[in-house]
Protein backbone atom coordinates (compact mmCIF):
# COMPACT_ATOMS: atom_id res chain seq x y z
CA UNK A 1 0.00 0.00 0.00
CA UNK A 2 1.02 3.50 -1.29
CA UNK A 3 2.08 6.29 1.33
CA UNK A 4 -0.90 8.11 1.99
CA UNK A 5 -0.95 11.81 0.11
CA UNK A 6 -3.38 13.26 2.91
CA UNK A 7 -0.68 13.58 5.00
CA UNK A 8 -2.73 13.37 8.01
CA UNK A 9 -0.66 13.19 11.58
CA UNK A 10 0.08 9.12 12.55
CA UNK A 11 -2.97 8.48 14.97
CA UNK A 12 -3.98 5.20 15.68
CA UNK A 13 -7.74 4.16 15.83
CA UNK A 14 -9.75 3.45 19.38
CA UNK A 15 -10.28 -0.18 18.26
CA UNK A 16 -8.89 -2.19 15.88
CA UNK A 17 -10.03 -1.92 12.40
CA UNK A 18 -10.75 -5.42 10.69
CA UNK A 19 -12.55 -4.81 7.27
CA UNK A 20 -13.19 -1.91 4.95
CA UNK A 21 -14.97 -1.31 2.69
CA UNK A 22 -15.24 1.77 0.43
CA UNK A 23 -18.28 2.31 -2.01
CA UNK A 24 -19.57 4.90 -4.54
CA UNK A 25 -23.07 5.02 -5.95
CA UNK A 26 -23.89 6.54 -9.24
CA UNK A 27 -26.74 7.23 -11.82
CA UNK A 28 -27.05 3.82 -13.82
CA UNK A 29 -24.56 4.77 -16.99
CA UNK A 30 -24.42 1.51 -19.07
CA UNK A 31 -21.38 3.51 -20.94
CA UNK A 32 -19.32 1.99 -17.98
CA UNK A 33 -19.67 -1.54 -18.64
CA UNK A 34 -18.76 -0.61 -22.06
CA UNK A 35 -15.28 0.55 -21.24
CA UNK A 36 -14.72 -1.68 -18.27
CA UNK A 37 -12.10 -3.70 -20.24
CA UNK A 38 -10.15 -0.57 -20.09
CA UNK A 39 -11.01 0.35 -16.82
CA UNK A 40 -9.63 -2.92 -15.75
CA UNK A 41 -6.86 -2.93 -17.36
CA UNK A 42 -5.41 0.31 -15.49
CA UNK A 43 -6.95 -1.36 -12.37
CA UNK A 44 -4.96 -3.75 -12.42
CA UNK A 45 -1.79 -3.13 -14.31
CA UNK A 46 -1.02 0.34 -13.89
CA UNK A 47 2.26 1.46 -12.40
CA UNK A 48 2.32 1.65 -8.87
CA UNK A 49 -1.02 -0.02 -8.46
CA UNK A 50 -1.49 -2.25 -5.66
CA UNK A 51 -4.68 -3.75 -7.02
CA UNK A 52 -2.29 -5.99 -8.71
CA UNK A 53 -3.24 -9.92 -9.86
CA UNK A 54 -1.31 -10.45 -6.66
CA UNK A 55 -4.33 -8.58 -5.15
CA UNK A 56 -7.08 -9.72 -7.38
CA UNK A 57 -6.13 -12.98 -8.81
CA UNK A 58 -9.47 -14.00 -9.98
CA UNK A 59 -11.81 -12.22 -12.42
CA UNK A 60 -15.62 -12.47 -12.94
CA UNK A 61 -17.91 -10.57 -15.84
CA UNK A 62 -21.25 -10.57 -16.45
CA UNK A 63 -23.96 -8.32 -18.57
CA UNK A 64 -24.44 -6.71 -15.14
CA UNK A 65 -21.03 -6.33 -13.54
CA UNK A 66 -17.21 -6.92 -13.38
CA UNK A 67 -15.86 -8.53 -10.15
CA UNK A 68 -11.94 -9.14 -9.34
CA UNK A 69 -11.52 -10.72 -5.90
CA UNK A 70 -8.98 -12.78 -3.79
CA UNK A 71 -11.10 -16.40 -2.41
CA UNK A 72 -8.09 -16.16 0.26
CA UNK A 73 -8.18 -12.75 1.53
CA UNK A 74 -12.18 -11.97 0.86
CA UNK A 75 -11.13 -8.59 -1.10
CA UNK A 76 -13.81 -7.69 -3.87
CA UNK A 77 -14.00 -5.00 -6.33
CA UNK A 78 -16.87 -4.97 -7.88
CA UNK A 79 -18.03 -2.55 -10.45
CA UNK A 80 -21.58 -2.45 -11.59
CA UNK A 81 -23.63 0.00 -13.61
CA UNK A 82 -24.64 2.10 -10.70
CA UNK A 83 -21.71 1.25 -8.28
CA UNK A 84 -17.98 0.67 -7.81
CA UNK A 85 -17.27 -1.17 -4.01
CA UNK A 86 -13.88 -2.18 -2.74
CA UNK A 87 -13.90 -4.84 0.17
CA UNK A 88 -10.69 -5.63 1.79
CA UNK A 89 -9.28 -7.15 4.74
CA UNK A 90 -6.94 -4.35 6.71
CA UNK A 91 -6.16 -5.52 10.45
CA UNK A 92 -5.00 -2.36 11.47
CA UNK A 93 -5.21 0.70 13.87
CA UNK A 94 -3.22 3.27 11.96
CA UNK A 95 -5.87 6.03 10.47
CA UNK A 96 -2.70 6.76 8.02
CA UNK A 97 -3.60 2.98 6.69
CA UNK A 98 -7.15 3.82 5.83
CA UNK A 99 -6.22 6.90 4.61
CA UNK A 100 -3.84 5.65 2.34
CA UNK A 101 -6.25 2.31 1.26
CA UNK A 102 -8.99 5.50 0.33
CA UNK A 103 -5.65 7.45 -1.81
CA UNK A 104 -5.22 4.59 -3.68
CA UNK A 105 -8.77 3.63 -4.11
CA UNK A 106 -9.35 6.67 -5.95
CA UNK A 107 -6.57 6.74 -8.12
CA UNK A 108 -6.25 3.36 -9.34
CA UNK A 109 -10.26 2.86 -9.41
CA UNK A 110 -12.39 5.97 -8.97
CA UNK A 111 -10.42 8.10 -11.48
CA UNK A 112 -9.73 5.57 -14.44
CA UNK A 113 -13.66 5.61 -14.08
CA UNK A 114 -13.72 9.42 -14.08
CA UNK A 115 -11.75 9.52 -16.90
CA UNK A 116 -11.75 5.94 -18.96
CA UNK A 117 -15.52 5.18 -18.47
CA UNK A 118 -16.90 8.73 -18.47
CA UNK A 119 -18.37 8.30 -14.76
CA UNK A 120 -20.44 11.49 -13.52
CA UNK A 121 -23.39 12.20 -11.52
CA UNK A 122 -22.01 10.51 -8.20
CA UNK A 123 -25.01 10.33 -5.70
CA UNK A 124 -22.68 8.79 -2.87
CA UNK A 125 -19.79 8.41 -1.17
CA UNK A 126 -19.42 5.67 1.42
CA UNK A 127 -17.19 3.86 3.76
CA UNK A 128 -17.53 0.66 6.05
CA UNK A 129 -15.38 0.09 9.40
CA UNK A 130 -15.86 -3.13 10.56
CA UNK A 131 -14.33 -3.64 14.17
CA UNK A 132 -13.03 -6.74 15.55
CA UNK A 133 -11.78 -7.61 19.47
CA UNK A 134 -15.45 -5.94 20.65
CA UNK A 135 -15.95 -8.57 22.68
CA UNK A 136 -12.84 -8.41 25.51
CA UNK A 137 -14.30 -4.60 25.58
CA UNK A 138 -17.62 -4.62 26.20
CA UNK A 139 -18.72 -5.76 29.64
CA UNK A 140 -22.51 -6.68 29.63
CA UNK A 141 -23.17 -8.78 26.49
CA UNK A 142 -25.70 -6.75 24.29
CA UNK A 143 -28.70 -9.74 24.73
CA UNK A 144 -27.99 -8.65 28.20
CA UNK A 145 -28.83 -4.71 28.47
CA UNK A 146 -31.14 -4.40 25.86
CA UNK A 147 -33.27 -8.03 26.34
CA UNK A 148 -32.59 -9.08 29.65
CA UNK A 149 -35.90 -7.76 31.00
CA UNK A 150 -38.23 -8.08 28.39
CA UNK A 151 -37.26 -11.29 26.53
CA UNK A 152 -34.42 -12.98 29.00
CA UNK A 153 -32.41 -15.66 27.49
CA UNK A 154 -31.99 -14.31 23.81
CA UNK A 155 -29.18 -15.93 22.28
CA UNK A 156 -28.48 -13.88 19.06
CA UNK A 157 -29.44 -9.63 18.60
CA UNK A 158 -29.12 -7.78 15.67
CA UNK A 159 -29.17 -3.93 15.54
CA UNK A 160 -28.85 -1.58 13.40
CA UNK A 161 -29.80 2.04 13.64
CA UNK A 162 -29.12 4.91 11.79
CA UNK A 163 -28.91 9.02 12.06
CA UNK A 164 -28.18 11.94 9.37
CA UNK A 165 -26.58 15.19 10.22
CA UNK A 166 -26.44 17.94 7.82
CA UNK A 167 -23.99 19.19 5.71
CA UNK A 168 -22.54 22.46 5.51
CA UNK A 169 -22.67 23.38 1.74
CA UNK A 170 -26.55 22.32 2.30
CA UNK A 171 -27.39 24.79 5.12
CA UNK A 172 -25.97 27.74 2.92
CA UNK A 173 -26.63 26.94 -0.45
CA UNK A 174 -29.86 26.92 -1.65
CA UNK A 175 -30.20 24.27 -4.20
CA UNK A 176 -28.20 22.00 -2.68
CA UNK A 177 -29.54 19.08 -0.20
CA UNK A 178 -26.52 16.88 0.32
CA UNK A 179 -26.84 15.36 3.69
CA UNK A 180 -24.69 12.65 5.39
CA UNK A 181 -26.21 9.59 7.28
CA UNK A 182 -24.57 6.66 9.68
CA UNK A 183 -25.06 3.11 10.75
CA UNK A 184 -24.12 1.77 13.73
CA UNK A 185 -24.44 -2.07 13.39
CA UNK A 186 -24.06 -3.99 16.45
CA UNK A 187 -24.42 -7.61 16.00
CA UNK A 188 -24.04 -10.55 18.91
CA UNK A 189 -23.28 -14.13 17.35
CA UNK A 190 -24.45 -17.13 19.21
CA UNK A 191 -20.75 -17.84 20.45
CA UNK A 192 -21.28 -14.42 22.25
CA UNK A 193 -18.81 -13.13 19.51
CA UNK A 194 -19.95 -9.16 19.03
CA UNK A 195 -19.25 -7.25 15.89
CA UNK A 196 -19.55 -3.83 15.62
CA UNK A 197 -19.32 -1.74 12.36
CA UNK A 198 -19.90 1.82 11.47
CA UNK A 199 -20.69 2.79 8.08
CA UNK A 200 -20.73 6.70 7.29
CA UNK A 201 -21.92 8.00 4.28
CA UNK A 202 -22.79 11.45 2.05
CA UNK A 203 -25.56 11.59 -0.67
CA UNK A 204 -25.15 14.40 -3.05
CA UNK A 205 -28.47 16.05 -4.03
CA UNK A 206 -28.16 17.43 -6.80
CA UNK A 207 -25.65 14.70 -8.09
CA UNK A 208 -22.18 15.54 -8.67
CA UNK A 209 -21.13 16.21 -12.36
CA UNK A 210 -17.34 15.69 -13.82
CA UNK A 211 -16.13 18.70 -12.23
CA UNK A 212 -17.89 19.12 -8.46
CA UNK A 213 -16.57 15.52 -8.12
CA UNK A 214 -12.93 16.45 -8.89
CA UNK A 215 -13.59 19.12 -5.99
CA UNK A 216 -14.82 16.97 -3.69
CA UNK A 217 -12.21 13.90 -3.97
CA UNK A 218 -13.42 10.54 -2.18
CA UNK A 219 -9.91 10.68 0.07
CA UNK A 220 -11.18 13.53 1.97
CA UNK A 221 -14.60 12.72 2.53
CA UNK A 222 -12.39 9.70 3.94
CA UNK A 223 -10.53 11.88 6.07
CA UNK A 224 -14.29 13.30 7.79
CA UNK A 225 -15.15 9.33 8.39
CA UNK A 226 -11.89 8.90 10.17
CA UNK A 227 -12.65 12.09 12.27
CA UNK A 228 -16.37 10.88 13.05
CA UNK A 229 -15.05 7.52 13.53
CA UNK A 230 -12.52 8.68 16.30
CA UNK A 231 -15.05 10.81 17.88
CA UNK A 232 -18.89 10.51 18.14
CA UNK A 233 -18.69 7.13 17.14
CA UNK A 234 -15.81 6.37 19.75
CA UNK A 235 -18.21 8.28 22.45
CA UNK A 236 -20.78 5.87 21.57
CA UNK A 237 -19.01 2.84 21.88
CA UNK A 238 -16.98 3.79 25.17
CA UNK A 239 -20.61 4.25 26.86
CA UNK A 240 -21.09 0.51 25.43
CA UNK A 241 -18.36 -0.53 26.39
CA UNK A 242 -18.40 0.82 30.23
CA UNK A 243 -21.31 -0.17 31.42
CA UNK A 244 -21.92 -2.39 34.14
CA UNK A 245 -23.84 -5.05 34.33
CA UNK A 246 -27.66 -5.28 34.77
CA UNK A 247 -28.61 -5.49 37.94
CA UNK B 1 -20.25 22.40 -12.29
CA UNK B 2 -24.18 22.08 -11.65
CA UNK B 3 -26.27 25.54 -11.44
CA UNK B 4 -27.07 24.62 -7.78
CA UNK B 5 -23.77 24.34 -6.53
CA UNK B 6 -22.22 27.05 -8.16
CA UNK B 7 -24.84 29.85 -7.65
CA UNK B 8 -23.66 31.40 -4.67
CA UNK B 9 -28.01 31.90 -3.64
CA UNK B 10 -28.11 31.32 -0.09
CA UNK B 11 -31.10 29.17 1.68
CA UNK B 12 -32.67 31.64 4.12
CA UNK B 13 -34.21 30.42 7.64
CA UNK B 14 -37.48 28.81 6.38
CA UNK B 15 -34.91 27.00 3.77
CA UNK B 16 -32.74 25.48 6.37
CA UNK B 17 -35.71 24.52 8.57
CA UNK B 18 -37.38 22.37 5.51
CA UNK B 19 -33.94 21.14 4.83
CA UNK B 20 -33.56 20.28 8.81
CA UNK B 21 -37.20 18.62 8.64
CA UNK B 22 -37.30 16.76 5.16
CA UNK B 23 -33.38 15.71 5.08
CA UNK B 24 -32.27 15.15 8.65
CA UNK B 25 -34.68 14.31 11.14
CA UNK B 26 -36.95 11.86 11.40
CA UNK B 27 -40.32 12.35 9.48
CA UNK B 28 -39.75 13.75 6.21
CA UNK B 29 -43.04 15.19 4.30
CA UNK B 30 -44.30 12.80 2.14
CA UNK B 31 -43.91 14.63 -0.86
CA UNK B 32 -40.04 13.89 -0.81
CA UNK B 33 -38.64 11.25 -2.75
CA UNK B 34 -36.58 8.86 -0.44
CA UNK B 35 -36.28 5.87 -2.88
CA UNK B 36 -32.40 6.80 -3.68
CA UNK B 37 -31.45 7.72 0.31
CA UNK B 38 -32.90 4.46 1.21
CA UNK B 39 -30.31 3.92 3.88
CA UNK B 40 -29.04 0.62 2.83
CA UNK B 41 -25.22 -0.64 3.56
CA UNK B 42 -22.36 0.98 1.87
CA UNK B 43 -21.19 -2.64 0.70
CA UNK B 44 -24.63 -3.14 -1.16
CA UNK B 45 -24.68 -2.86 -4.34
CA UNK B 46 -27.84 -1.88 -6.46
CA UNK B 47 -27.46 -4.19 -9.35
CA UNK B 48 -28.27 -7.98 -9.13
CA UNK B 49 -28.08 -10.68 -11.86
CA UNK B 50 -31.64 -11.66 -11.54
CA UNK B 51 -33.57 -8.44 -10.98
CA UNK B 52 -34.41 -5.43 -13.83
CA UNK B 53 -32.67 -2.16 -12.77
CA UNK B 54 -34.80 0.58 -12.73
CA UNK B 55 -33.82 2.98 -15.06
CA UNK B 56 -34.19 6.62 -14.05
CA UNK B 57 -35.39 9.18 -16.21
CA UNK B 58 -32.76 11.19 -17.80
CA UNK B 59 -32.36 14.38 -15.73
CA UNK B 60 -29.89 17.24 -15.65
CA UNK B 61 -29.06 17.24 -11.80
CA UNK B 62 -30.59 20.63 -10.83
CA UNK B 63 -33.46 20.26 -12.89
CA UNK B 64 -36.82 18.51 -12.16
CA UNK B 65 -39.13 20.51 -14.00
CA UNK B 66 -39.18 21.63 -17.55
CA UNK B 67 -36.17 23.45 -18.29
CA UNK B 68 -36.62 27.40 -18.31
CA UNK B 69 -34.41 29.37 -20.71
CA UNK B 70 -31.53 31.12 -18.37
CA UNK B 71 -33.54 34.62 -19.09
CA UNK B 72 -36.10 33.63 -17.56
CA UNK B 73 -34.02 31.55 -14.81
CA UNK B 74 -32.24 35.04 -14.30
CA UNK B 75 -35.46 37.29 -13.73
CA UNK B 76 -36.49 34.56 -11.55
CA UNK B 77 -33.89 34.68 -9.23
CA UNK B 78 -33.24 38.03 -9.72
CA UNK B 79 -36.64 40.11 -9.47
CA UNK B 80 -35.81 41.86 -6.26
CA UNK B 81 -33.24 43.41 -7.55
CA UNK B 82 -34.96 44.56 -10.96
CA UNK B 83 -37.69 45.88 -9.77
CA UNK B 84 -35.34 47.96 -7.36
CA UNK B 85 -33.55 48.67 -10.69
CA UNK B 86 -36.66 49.43 -12.30
CA UNK B 87 -37.72 51.79 -9.78
CA UNK B 88 -34.57 53.50 -9.81
CA UNK B 89 -34.70 54.09 -13.97
CA UNK B 90 -38.19 55.67 -13.58
CA UNK B 91 -37.29 57.73 -10.47
CA UNK B 92 -34.27 59.02 -13.21
CA UNK B 93 -36.04 59.31 -16.54
CA UNK B 94 -38.26 61.60 -14.11
CA UNK B 95 -35.73 63.43 -13.01
CA UNK B 96 -34.38 64.11 -16.01
CA UNK B 97 -37.47 65.59 -17.65
CA UNK B 98 -37.81 67.69 -14.59
CA UNK B 99 -34.14 69.03 -15.33
CA UNK B 100 -34.98 69.62 -18.59
CA UNK B 101 -38.40 71.50 -17.93
CA UNK B 102 -36.26 73.87 -15.59
CA UNK B 103 -33.77 74.51 -18.16
CA UNK B 104 -36.21 74.93 -20.36
CA UNK B 105 -37.80 77.64 -17.99
CA UNK B 106 -34.63 79.59 -17.43
CA UNK B 107 -34.20 79.84 -21.23
CA UNK B 108 -37.61 81.71 -21.65
CA UNK B 109 -37.43 83.67 -18.31
CA UNK B 110 -33.66 84.73 -19.60
CA UNK B 111 -35.37 85.87 -23.25
CA UNK B 112 -38.18 87.55 -21.21
CA UNK B 113 -35.48 89.71 -19.30
CA UNK B 114 -33.65 90.49 -22.16
CA UNK B 115 -37.22 91.54 -23.75
CA UNK B 116 -37.46 93.74 -21.03
CA UNK B 117 -33.87 95.37 -21.09
CA UNK B 118 -34.55 96.01 -24.74
CA UNK B 119 -37.77 97.84 -24.19
CA UNK B 120 -36.50 99.94 -21.51
CA UNK B 121 -33.72 101.18 -23.82
CA UNK B 122 -36.53 101.59 -26.63
CA UNK B 123 -38.60 104.03 -23.80
CA UNK B 124 -35.11 106.29 -23.02
CA UNK B 125 -34.48 106.74 -26.44
CA UNK B 126 -38.26 107.62 -27.12
CA UNK B 127 -37.94 110.39 -24.06
CA UNK B 128 -35.02 111.30 -25.42
CA UNK B 129 -36.34 111.97 -28.94
CA UNK B 130 -39.26 113.73 -27.09
CA UNK B 131 -37.29 116.01 -25.20
CA UNK B 132 -35.82 116.69 -28.14
CA UNK B 133 -38.91 117.88 -29.75
CA UNK B 134 -40.06 119.82 -26.80
CA UNK B 135 -37.02 121.76 -26.30
CA UNK B 136 -37.01 122.02 -30.70
CA UNK B 137 -40.12 123.53 -30.13
CA UNK B 138 -39.77 126.12 -27.22
CA UNK B 139 -36.93 128.03 -29.24
CA UNK B 140 -38.91 128.13 -31.88
CA UNK B 141 -41.46 129.80 -29.89
CA UNK B 142 -38.75 132.36 -28.58
CA UNK B 143 -37.89 133.50 -32.17
CA UNK B 144 -41.12 133.98 -33.15
CA UNK B 145 -42.03 135.85 -30.24
CA UNK B 146 -39.41 137.96 -28.96
CA UNK B 147 -40.22 139.08 -25.50
CA UNK B 148 -40.27 142.78 -24.95
CA UNK B 149 -37.70 144.54 -23.19
CA UNK B 150 -38.86 145.79 -19.87
CA UNK B 151 -39.91 149.36 -18.55
CA UNK B 152 -37.93 151.06 -16.51
CA UNK B 153 -38.97 150.94 -13.11
CA UNK B 154 -41.36 153.39 -11.97
CA UNK B 155 -42.24 152.14 -8.62
CA UNK B 156 -39.31 153.95 -6.98
CA UNK B 157 -40.57 157.48 -7.98
CA UNK B 158 -37.87 158.73 -9.57
CA UNK B 159 -38.42 161.30 -12.47
CA UNK B 160 -36.44 160.10 -15.63
CA UNK B 161 -36.74 164.35 -17.14
CA UNK B 162 -35.10 165.52 -14.51
CA UNK B 163 -32.24 163.90 -15.41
Amino acid sequence: MGKSKSGSVERLAPLQVSRLAFGVRYEPQYGVMDRIGAVIDTVLRDEGTPFNPDFFPLSQTTPNEHVLFNPDTRNVLRITHQDTILQADVDTRQLSQIQAWADSFDEYVLQPLRTTAGLRQVLRYGVVHHLTGVRTLIKTLPTEHYLGKDFPGARTLSMRFTKRLPVEEAIVKKRVEDFKNVIYSLDESDDNNINVSLDYQLYFKPPLDAQEWTEKPFPEFVAKALEYFEGEFQTWFSKIASRAEVA
Amino acid sequence: MTRARRTHEAKNFDDRVEYQRTRIQKAPTPTVDESLFKGESTEDALAQETQPTKVSPTRKPAARRPRESAFAKYLKDKWPEMAILVVLATLAVQLFQLNREVGELRVATQSSANDQQRLSRDLERTEERLQKQMDRLSEDHDVVSPQPEPDHVVSTGQNPAKK
